[in-house]
């Protein structure tokens, strides 16, 4: 008995990075499969309405008839896509942000610094809104709201990195040996703080996964692609389905999906974390 | 006032100064007349109106000025507390923002109280424990996963359809004449299961910060000394550990404070529960402009506060932050 | 009162033992000064013998018998029980190890509590330290401080107040004199010698200076690499049998030596790393043969004390 604790315990420890990456594998291929084939087009009306999982429907028809798994399928390529673009748009101006301002500490690093507070403090959900109001509901305008409110934290993180690195040795005889800021950038910051970004980038992802999802269900995302917050959404709107059994298979399986997604990220971005962190100490 | 101080007070206020320029330059930035905008939005019937009440609605409301000086009026209508006029609720944005921000306010705290105390209870035992912490830790991890709005839906249908256990929306039961106790009971009956599904999405990270600052402690020589006196187990863990270690906690439970606000936004959506976040959701569906950026602003106003608040509480209980 | 057997200690996940197979006893009433220098194990061996090992270090062998009672098969709530009741032990830098923020009479309480229930003021606590106060020259005035508020000697001299509060029968302290000047040291040592003699109690004194050791104590111990080197009489100290103790006394200060008396030993103590081969302190030892290196000696008898070395005085 006290063997399983501790079997469990080191399990968790271990392979919280391992769980979280083969669930993001997961997605992946599941997003890449349907892009190659898929039971129906999600939008066409395939069956009668709110039919039970059957041969032909494995996860039922939706309140207007169109197959949930096409659906389930398709959001799951809306969800990575844009957890990957944001992951990497923000990861990518966090990066060059935050070292600029790491390695500018004197007034471009507190210029820098001070816009990356303004950002952070203003609350994020309620400024998504407000933007997404305005500007039209394109899955690009959703994308590029959310790699705009989510670089500052990475910057801030990059900073301190490179604040601290910019001291060491290797990097000031760069510096004193004419290296200038891009190629120091290219060259050294970037190996150097690779696992951190990456770390970052991953809870980006989880994080880029649950606002689209949010503001799909709120109505804000774009009504064009059907994602896994849009599903969650019809499905409540649909009156009167919570007294019928459909939720099952029509609000259940996005849900979950999107559960298992910001699981698997979260996870991964964790057992980076902890490697970092192991790396560290030796 | 100290220099620390005054430098966070500048920042909170530049993060006042960009909500406010964002709220007057969005709707003016979008092509399309305002005021087409905001006539329209009025039912699923356009509205045609006829050039000469648009010219009269235009300079009503000073869109034919320059924009700085749109600007100035806009401020100082603020400075009046004239957030402007909500066109769905027909009455003044202030109005209808003092009247919800309330129960926002009352889902808020009482979930991140819900959320702390399980935190410090939690951590306090289990914190750096190699044998038993993953049985916290996974579960928490599950359910912050679970988005609150996926998670509220369920919830509403497990407890609320299914077992009718909890009502299906609102902030209290309308039709009851109920007064003092029975009214109180209410609301808690009205509020429980907003407050459990908000108080799982920030329970993660609160453990995570009682946990760290735990661990801090833990390895204190006074710990360590408090055991070889022979103290009590308990002793040790909630006087010792715990109290030590509260500093950090409690300087991270105002920052959730201040966020959780705009996070209950989905969760009241939900629920139907008439706070700011749900009128943020009617505004976008109306579109109606002027109440949606009244709680923008309330949201942003109030991060801003709590955030300050938090800055002073700490400065006052921290001396070494004096020096910086 | 106390008696441990072959009591060997290990770091965690390493091959390293910083007490090796030590008997070690106490009696009623009895005087004992453990010496060695830093690195020797001495700290080690005080943790162990309260059956709570220092962190980081587990006891991997050997009992440890407190009047019939094996500490070492309890469990720690039942260990804890004895902890600052019938044992005491004041680790070094005891002074560091107060809550920061509690006053020093409630530190007081903690322990006066646990024989009765907690409810005593700061006059009820006053009166359980008045005996001890005094004497130690601690004013009542800084009970009612906060441990950030008084010097480190005040502390120290709280810390062995706080260990002797409810009269155990066997007190243990690492190094009590660390932080104290040379008055101060004098006074807490005559002190605790009176308080023994009252109190009936077993004293051990854990000590890198052979000097105190040998006038406070009755029995002397002598702590090299974890193991135990040699035991005498402290009457005896000026004629050991091993020559590390032989050193150890030439090191010493006192009074009246001439400047250029004093000595020391070269090089300095590592814990053992395995099953020792011939004698631990050979590569150090200024008598040392070649039969030192190959076979290990074991702790005989001469006279009045033991020693573990070949050499025949």
């Amino acid at each position: 008995m006290h063997n399983w604790k501790h079997i469990s315990a080191s399990v968790w420890h271990q392979s919280a990075g391992q769980v979280g990456l083969s669930g993001v594998l997961l997605l992946a291929a599941l997003a890449f499969t349907s892009l190659l084939w898929s039971p129906y087009p999600p939008e066409a009306i395939s069956g009668s309405i709110l039919a039970p999982p059957s041969l032909r429907h494995p996860l039922g028809t939706n309140g207007i008839g169109q197959d949930v798994l096409s659906q389930l399928l398709s959001g799951c390529r809306v969800s990575l896509l844009v957890a990957l673009s944001v992951s990497l748009g923000s990861a990518a101006l966090g990066f060059l942000v935050g070292a600029a301002a790491g390695y500018y500490p004197k007034r471009l690093g507190v210029a820098l610094m001070r816009s990356v507070d303004v950002l952070m403090a203003i609350p994020r959900l309620p400024l998504i809104i407000l933007l997404a109001v305005f500007l039209r509901p394109l899955l690009i305008n959703v994308i590029t709201v959310l790699i705009f409110l989510s670089w500052p934290g990475v910057a801030r993180t990059i900073r301190a990195q490179v604040l601290t690195l910019r001291e060491q040795d290797s990097i000031r005889f760069v510096r004193f040996s004419g290296g200038g800021f891009t190629h120091i950038l290219r060259h050294h910051l970037l190996q150097e703080l690779f696992p951190l970004l990456l770390a970052k980038s991953a809870m980006a992802a989880s994080y880029a996964i649950v606002a689209e999802a949010g503001l799909s269900f709120l109505g804000l995302g774009d009504p064009t692609l059907k994602s896994w917050g849009m599903m969650i959404r019809s499905a409540l709107d649909y009156p009167g389905l919570l007294w019928t059994s459909a939720w099952i298979w029509w609000l259940l399986p996005p849900a979950a999906m999107v559960s298992l997604a910001v699981f698997s990220f979260t996870l991964t971005g964790y057992g980076l974390d902890e490697a970092l962190r192991h790396q560290e100490s030796d | 006032m100290s220099r620390y101080l005054k430098r966070r007070a500048a920042t909170y206020l530049l993060v006042l100064a960009v909500a406010l320029s964002l709220n007057f330059l969005l709707p003016r930035s979008i092509p399309g007349n305002p005021i087409e905008e905001l006539s329209s939005g009025l039912g699923n019937l356009p509205v045609l109106v006829d050039p000469k009440t648009l010219q009269a609605l235009q300079s009503y409301y000073g869109l034919d000025k320059p924009l700085l000086q749109q600007f100035w009026s806009y401020l100082e209508g603020l400075t009046r507390g004239d957030l402007g006029y909500s066109i769905s609720y027909r009455a003044p944005v202030s109005q209808v923002l003092v009247n919800r921000f309330p129960w926002t306010l009352l889902l808020t705290v009482s979930s991140l109280l819900l959320s702390f105390s399980a935190a410090l209870l939690l951590g306090s035992r289990w914190a750096g424990s190699q044998v038993g912490e993953w049985r916290v830790l996974l579960p928490a991890v599950l359910l912050e996963s679970v988005p609150s709005f996926v998670l509220g839906s369920l919830l509403l249908i497990l407890l609320g359809v299914k077992l009718p256990l909890f009502p299906l929306s609102g902030a209290y039961s309308t039709l009851s004449e109920a007064t003092g106790l029975l009214r109180l009971l209410d609301v808690i009956h009205h509020a429980a299961m907003p407050v459990l599904v908000l108080s799982t999405s920030s329970f993660f990270s609160a453990y995570l910060v009682v946990r760290s600052s735990v661990l801090l402690v833990k390895h204190e020589p006074y710990v360590l000394m408090a055991k070889i006196k022979g103290l009590p187990e308990k002793t040790i863990r909630y006087h010792y550990v715990l109290r030590t270690a509260l500093l950090p906690v409690v300087t991270f439970f105002g920052l959730r404070l201040a966020y959780s606000a705009g996070g209950a936004i989905l969760v009241e959506v939900v629920f139907s529960y008439p706070g700011v976040g749900r009128l943020i959701y009617e505004a976008v569906m109306s579109h109606d402009y002027a109440l949606l950026q009244g709680a923008f602003l309330i949201f942003t106003g109030w991060v801003v506060l709590i955030n300050f608040a938090t800055d002073c509480l700490y400065f006052s209980l921290d001396p070494r932050v004096k020096e910086v | 009162m106390l008696n441990a057997q072959d009591l060997t200690l290990q770091v965690n996940r390493k091959t390293i033992y910083p007490v090796w197979k030590v008997d070690f006893a106490v009696a009623e009433q009895e005087r004992v000064a453990v010496v060695g220098e830093s690195g020797g194990g001495k700290t080690s061996l005080a943790w162990g013998l309260i059956g709570h090992p220092i962190p980081g270090q587990r006891i991997v062998a050997g009992s440890v018998l407190f009047r019939g009672t094996n500490l070492l098969n309890l469990s720690s709530a039942e260990r804890a029980r004895f902890y600052y009741r019938d044992m005491a032990l004041v680790p070094q830098n005891a002074q560091n190890s107060f809550h920061p923020t509690q006053r020093m009479w409630k530190s007081a309480r903690e322990i006066t509590s646990r024989n009765k229930a907690g409810t005593d003021t700061l006059e009820d606590v006053m009166e359980s330290v008045a005996a001890f106060g005094p004497p130690l020259e601690i004013p009542n005035s800084l009970w009612n401080h906060y441990p950030h508020q008084l010097s480190g000697g005040q502390k120290q001299r709280m810390a062995v107040i706080l260990a002797l509060l409810n009269s155990p029968q066997l007190v243990l302290l690492d190094e009590p004199s660390n932080a104290l000047d040379e008055l101060n040291r004098k006074t807490l040592v005559s002190f605790l010698g009176q308080w023994a003699a009252a109190k009936d109690a077993g004293l051990v004194l854990l000590t890198h200076d052979i000097g105190i050791a040998a006038r406070w104590a009755t029995r002397v111990v002598v702590l090299y690499r974890g193991e135990v080197v040699e035991e005498l009489p402290a009457k005896m100290i000026e004629h050991p049998h091993h020559p590390y103790t032989q050193g150890l006394v030439n090191a010493s200060i006192r009074l009246g030596d001439l400047p250029l008396s004093r000595s020391s030993i070269p090089g300095h103590a590592v814990p053992i790393a395995e099953t020792p081969k011939g004698c631990g302190f050979a590569e150090r030892c200024s008598q040392a043969r070649s039969y030192c290196r190959k076979e290990t000696p074991r702790l005989v008898q001469w006279g009045e004390s033991r020693a573990r070395c070949f050499r025949k005085s």
